[in-house]
């Protein structure tokens, strides 16, 4: 369990920025790569023009998930195209399944996370740590291309998170330029961050294992631009109010691990913890599966392994991002 | 006693071949082919798509039946092998429907399907 809380700090002070490389970068273009992505995946991406961004989850016919995507559409030199950063280790398969859908459109998808870097600046002041490091500040939403460096800024809980994506030879530089105006987080305290903003995350909080609707990635999700893989299964869990678990946060007074239960007052099951970190020597924030009957924000459930109490709440990405939430 | 495994093939039913010759006729096309193809997309992953076309493409597969000339290409032809395409009409009619023995799950609506 993450204990370096530096990350934090950063989150409630100022800014911070990760080496967030692992994830994958795909360059798709050609002129039919918005249609097929939109038909494969749940956000409405027709229409999408240069300098916008936009999340959406890739999903299979019975709606459980690829990846969680970001894409942001740059025009630079040639024409516009995507740069699509997937969870990490994603990129393989998503590039699998996208040419497994790809039946003679004119698309192309290559793979550029060797060849790239990715630094991800987080916190209240994250705008202003990229402008002083000479770095372009796009809002949120939106992308901007510059010097061969593209700048895309996402929801990130209660403040966004800027991805910086950049040929790796460059790396060092803007790496440099960044610890000048703002902390350099650990993988682990990068997580931390991740886990009280309440950022689901591909393995622990969606993957093949469940749907988009239990992650709470309700702001990747379009509900009225018709048909893609996976709507049918979507549009009948929300009508009938089928979701099983929904995604919640939790604070401890003990500690929690992953994977641990959490069970109700009469001591049956409710949910499972996905993620937890400590916010300091006595408090551990994480995030859960809960049932959805048990998922109520004030709701206090019991974590089966230590007998610790988790005092359960919205996650604050879900908040920033669900319709009608923010 | 031997068999023999019969090629898997795409095929179309008398009604469904009188059903595309109306169609080009309505369309205006004396000759021509229905593409037979699969996309991505639609609810269960894979879409069905027909469309009139002057002529087959080099690498499609072409099935001559019933007075109708099917082009299939290579990749949409391995989702749809062995299927059989009828018409189904009147007030209650679905149109052109797909008998396709590689579904696995289809839509509510028919026209999306995995495999």
């Amino acid at each position: 369990m993450p204990i370096d809380a530096s990350g934090l700090r950063a989150l409630r002070d100022g800014a911070a920025f990760a080496d967030r490389t692992a994830c994958g970068r795909l360059r798709i273009s050609g002129a039919d790569a918005l249609d097929l992505l939109n038909r494969l995946t749940t956000n409405r991406l027709d229409g999408l023009r240069p300098g916008q961004a936009r999340s959406t989850v890739l999903t299979n016919g019975d709606a459980r998930v690829i990846d969680h995507l970001r894409l942001a559409v740059i025009e630079a030199g040639g024409g516009p195209y995507l740069w699509c950063i997937t969870s990490p280790g994603r990129a393989e398969t998503v590039v699998e399944w996208l040419d497994l859908y790809t039946f003679g459109e004119d698309i192309a998808v290559e793979d550029r996370s060797s060849d790239t870097a990715q630094l991800t600046v987080v916190g209240p002041g994250a705008a202003a740590a990229l402008a002083q490091a000479g770095l372009a500040v796009p809002g949120l939403d939106a992308a901007v291309w510059a010097d061969g460096v593209i700048a895309a800024a996402s929801p990130f809980g209660e403040h966004a998170a800027y991805d910086i994506v950049l040929p790796a030879a460059q790396a060092s530089q803007a790496r440099e330029a960044l610890r000048r105006t703002a902390p350099e987080l650990t993988d682990e305290a990068f997580d931390a961050c991740r886990i009280v903003q309440g950022v689901p995350a591909y393995g622990r909080e969606f993957g093949e294992f469940n749907n988009p609707l239990e992650a709470r990635l309700l702001g990747s999700i379009s509900d009225d631009k018709g048909c893609y893989t996976g709507q049918e299964v979507i549009a009948r869990l929300q009508t009938y109010q089928k979701v099983q678990r929904r995604l919640m946060s939790f604070s401890s007074g003990g500690p929690a691990e992953p994977g641990q239960t959490l069970q109700a007052p009469d001591g049956s099951p409710a949910g499972t913890v996905t993620s937890a970190c400590r916010a300091d020597d006595r408090r551990t924030v994480g995030l859960a599966l809960v049932r959805s009957q048990h998922a109520v924000a004030g709701a206090v459930l019991r974590i089966a392994e230590t007998g610790g109490e988790a005092a359960l709440a919205d996650p604050a990405y879900a908040l920033a991002t669900e319709p009608g939430e923010a | 006693m031997t068999t023999t495994a019969q090629p898997l093939t795409i095929t179309i039913t008398e009604n469904g071949a009188k059903h595309v010759r109306s169609f080009m006729a309505a369309e205006g096309v004396d000759a021509g082919v229905l593409r037979v193809a699969v996309k991505g997309g639609g609810c269960s992953g894979l879409t069905y798509v027909l469309d009139l076309a002057a002529e087959p493409q080099e690498t499609d597969k072409v099935i001559e039946q019933n007075g109708v000339t099917l082009a299939v290409d290579k990749k949409s032809y391995i989702f749809l092998a062995g299927t059989e395409l009828d018409y189904s009409g009147g007030l209650n009619g679905k149109g052109f429907v797909f008998n396709n023995p590689n579904a696995k799950k289809a839509c509510g609506c028919g026209t999306s399907f995995s495999v």
